[in-house]
């Protein structure tokens, strides 16, 4: 098989990458380091909040419960701003049998200043999305008003509930499925921002956050998941009679339309003033691409990707481009030899999905738009979207660029035939 | 198209060095950068789901994700009952539906617990595939033991400017480890051709492809064949390896395994800079004269080469000579060779030497002050011996480097963009243009001297609105997160006790 996703610990570490006053403690080998690093390292250059205990041989003939401590020792006083540290154990720690979560509770209760969240994630006993779900989960306890007695970000003074309340003038939401290594999630997340500007409060969005956002997340009116972390919408249901509503990652203006809508039904708030604005831009949107828009209507295409982003994808694709989506599916849910199966069966000229799909889409011939983790060979330095009518006309830019910078048929219309 | 500057280009786009100053990654991305140079080679990472995806991009193989990896899956249950059934069913199924010549399988930290008997299986495996199934054997858990590092200095330190360095084995380097297999899997027993080497194609600084066809030219005008270049060959190749009479090797520990069993002697060059230069280039190739048995044609050769470059190389070193340069460096053991390659073999002449070692140094590779005083020992005595007669300070305070570059026409510095707010032009770092023929090092000496011809400080470089940590280079210095997760790594792996 060739993944089309990594695993548990990939996921875990994925998912908690995006709060900003957090550290992660891995503690597993230092590829499992590096690995999580490396694949989301082009969407956050400059953010490094993670570190390896460095399980080694030693430690799997003796045991590697000693590098808890020392892990948690160095990594609060090297990250003193930290207010929790997350630590994520991955294969090793398991299969020798470590009690990790043991280590974990000893340094906790010597250190009750510290707040210490563990993460069980051996690679071998799960996805990506097992690691993503387990993470977020994770975020339960430092959720004020969560039955537990660690709903308080310790090093804060005053109770978290106090300290944390949201004053109710305007409907808000939490998010949850996207992450910080997500290409132009951060983006998104401030167009979304000022899209809901005046009109709906974004919480908490757990792939660029607080503490203190997260501590703030169980007094949202609603939460919002986008394919991944229904597994904690489902608790802060129960649990704070938060409702969820799944959706697809809204690409294109009427994905963007039905993503309103739905918020406008649920929490009674009015975008039609947005929806007018993007509809206009949208048709300055279609004047300029018009004639590509044509080009692409009808034509075979696949789309991989994760959960949070395929569907929503595939959406804008079929429903708004009018391209005929005849391959591709959920990145945890297949392979790539997979993926090489369906695309020489497929009619498919055009492919959306990650650099890992580069070397396929060269040896098909195909053209692919980079728009789902990992991309490691592409970057955005502006602050572009991918959200919106202005989300909406980048994408269609970057499927015609994509084709156009293919030397095709370079050599001749009919060189094939002097072979 | 220049090789040395598309690599530049091409290979650090990728931000890879900045993720090497927090850590390493896991050896098996030394093992697939040397199976990638293997045509009609897949590798099966025998671990769980996340190896197989996260390896794909390795910082080894920079051109892009590794594509011909594939990935054994294994799940809680091969971790109880092993993996062997899986790697029975997907050998050959890559064997039928990819066709490769070479499968490698690949350990990873889950399989190397395990210790399934991968060799056992494909010994059974073999008969039912057409590739040659090759089991990469781990010489180390995870990743290379740091001890390398520390061996290197040590051995540095002992040695005085003018012994070529050997160097560690590196044990446990996922690289070698995959050479290790194809001296100890692959390659069978051949008639020697007396006159002919095999070069190891790994790790010749930017450019390296055309350095070592240029080597090879040079080699053929002494009468000299490349029977191989190792790993950048195919299986064929890979088994009639021994029929070369001399191995050129960068690593060494393959090349001690295929002189035990095929009794192919090797010549290691351990360090590019220790070979730098007429000398160094007249070593080399000497050294495998006399190594084939051919010592007066070869000499022969390098006498007609050196004669036929001389005027050109004085050319050059007439531009230089009335200048004053300035280099800037944070390391404290290559600094004779240095020295050696700027002053005496390029002809630059230091007025000045800035030394800004890392403040940690002792610290994280374990040197005492004996040692150190050794290192420094070295340095004057590369000052002596390449008549150097630069100014060398050691850590300067702000006031001190101003005053130093303010008396400086030119800063060799390695391209660090720290430097570059002190409006001097800086030179590019030449040194990873060590090459291995006359008229690339030639071309080399003229492209220095007309960098020194034209080159005018950029008056608004945007890179100076940043603050680049003086050592640690890409980190800045105000980049508390990063550093933080730098240190961890120095406090959890380089000074472990061990």
């Amino acid at each position: 098989m060739k993944p089309m996703s990594g695993c548990a610990l990939i996921g875990a570490a994925r998912a908690l990458s995006g709060i900003r006053d957090g550290a992660v403690l891995q503690h597993s080998v230092v590829g499992c380091h590096w690995g999580s690093l490396a694949a989301g390292m082009l969407q956050q250059p400059d953010d490094f909040r993670q570190a390896s205990t460095v399980v080694y041989e030693e430690n799997v003939i003796q045991g590697g419960t000693e590098l808890i401590p020392q892990g948690l020792d160095n990594i609060t006083q090297l990250y003193p701003d930290a207010k929790v540290i997350f630590v994520i154990s991955g294969c090793i720690p398991n299969m020798i049998g470590d009690d990790t979560e043991s280590a974990v509770d000893r340094w906790q209760e010597e250190h009750p200043e510290h707040t210490v969240l563990y993460i069980p994630a051996p690679g071998y006993a799960g996805n990506e999305n097992d690691g993503i779900e387990r993470a977020l989960l994770a975020l339960l306890p430092l959720m004020a008003g969560h039955e537990t007695a660690e709903n308080e970000i310790k090093r804060e003074t005053g109770s978290a509930a106090d300290q944390n309340f949201v004053s109710k003038k305007l409907p808000t939401v939490n998010i949850l499925g996207i992450m910080a290594s997500d290409p132009y999630s951060i983006n998104d997340l401030q167009y979304l921002r000022r899209l809901f500007a005046g009109k709906l409060e974004i919480l908490c969005a757990s792939h660029q956050c607080t503490t203190k956002e997260i501590s703030r997340m169980g007094q949202a009116d609603m939460n919002i998941v986008f394919g991944r972390g229904e597994k904690l919408a489902k608790i802060m249901w129960e649990q704070f009679g938060i409702p969820y509503l799944r959706c697809e990652y809204p690409y294109g203006i009427q994905g963007m339309r039905m993503f309103l809508q739905k918020l406008e039904e649920c929490l009674s708030v009015d975008f039609s003033e947005e929806i007018r604005k993007m509809e206009k831009e949208a048709d300055r949107v279609v004047r300029y691409s018009g004639m590509y828009l044509t080009t692409l209507y009808l034509l075979p295409a696949v789309v991989t990707g994760d959960r949070a982003h395929r569907p929503g994808m595939k959406r804008f694709l079929q429903d708004e481009l009018g391209m005929d989506v005849t391959a591709g599916f959920d990145a945890d849910a297949g392979d790539q030899d997979q993926l090489e199966t369906e695309l020489q069966h497929s009619n498919a000229v055009l492919l959306l999905g990650s650099s890992f799909e580069a070397e396929l889409a060269e040896r098909f011939s195909l053209p692919l738009v980079r728009y789902v983790y990992p991309v490691v060979d592409e970057v955005c330095l502006t602050r572009q979207t991918l959200l919106g009518a202005e989300g909406t006309a980048y994408l269609v830019q970057q499927i015609v660029n994509a084709v156009m910078r293919v030397r095709y048929k370079a050599e001749g219309i009919f060189r094939a035939l002097r072979d | 198209m220049n090789e040395y500057y598309s690599d530049m280009l091409f290979l650090d786009m990728k931000p890879f060095t900045l993720l090497h100053r927090l850590g390493v990654n896991g050896k098996q991305s030394g093992s697939l950068a040397a199976i990638q140079e293997i045509p009609h080679a897949v590798t099966v990472m025998y671990g769980p789901r996340g190896c197989g995806f996260h390896y794909r991009n390795t910082v080894r193989v920079r051109s892009g994700p590794v594509a011909n990896l594939e990935c054994a899956g294994l799940t809680d249950r091969d971790v109880i009952f092993g993996g062997e059934r899986k790697l029975r069913r997907l050998l050959p199924e890559i064997d039928r539906t990819k066709k490769p010549e070479m499968i490698f399988i690949l350990p990873t930290v889950v399989s190397d617990v395990i210790n399934d008997d991968l060799y056992g299986i494909a010994q059974d495996m073999q008969a039912e595939v057409k590739a040659k199934l090759v089991i990469v054997k781990s010489q180390a858990f995870s990743h290379m033991d740091k001890t390398n590092s520390r061996k290197n200095i040590a051995e540095r330190a002992r040695q005085n400017c003018k012994q070529k360095f050997s160097g560690a084995d590196y044990r446990g380097c996922g690289y070698v480890e995959v050479m290790n297999a194809l001296v100890d899997q692959v390659m069978e027993p051949q008639a020697k051709d007396p006159l002919s080497i095999n070069i190891e194609s790994f790790i010749w600084g930017y450019g390296g492809t055309e350095k070592l066809k240029r080597m090879s030219g040079l080699l053929a005008s002494m009468g000299i064949r490349v029977n191989a270049f190792l790993p950048a060959a195919g299986l064929e190749q890979i088994r009639q390896m021994p029929r070369a009479a001399l191995n050129l090797v960068r690593r060494k520990k393959w090349a001690m395994a295929m002189e035990e069993t095929f009794g192919t002697p090797y010549l290691h060059v351990a360090d590019l800079y220790q070979w730098h230069g007429l000398d160094g280039m007249r070593e080399l190739y000497e050294t495998i004269g006399r190594m084939l048995g051919i010592l007066p044609r070869v000499q022969a050769v390098l006498d007609e080469e050196e004669a036929r470059i001389r005027p050109l190389l004085e050319e050059s070193k007439q531009v230089l000579s009335g200048h004053r340069f300035c280099l800037i460096t944070n390391s404290l053991s290559a600094l004779p060779e240095l020295i050696k390659c700027y002053e005496a073999d390029d002809g630059v002449p230091l007025r000045h030497i800035l030394l800004i070692p890392n403040p940690n140094f002792q610290r994280d590779f374990a040197v005492d002050s004996v040692m150190m005083e050794r290192l420094y020992g070295r340095i004057r005595e590369a000052m002596e011996l390449y008549h150097c007669h630069a100014d060398l300070t050691v850590d300067p305070s702000a006031e001190q480097m101003q005053k130093i570059i303010d008396d400086s026409e030119f800063l060799i510095c390695g391209s660090h963009p720290r430097y570059a707010q002190f409006g001097k032009p800086v030179m590019p770092g030449f040194l990873d243009r060590v090459v291995f023929d006359y008229d690339s090092f030639a071309e080399v000496a003229a492209e220095f001297a007309a960098r020194v011809r034209q080159q005018e400080p950029p008056g608004h470089l945007l890179l100076n609105r940043m603050e680049y940590d003086p050592v640690f280079y890409p980190l800045r210095t105000d980049d508390s997160n990063t550093w933080a997760s730098r240190e961890m790594y120095t406090r959890m792996w380089r000074l472990r006790k061990r």
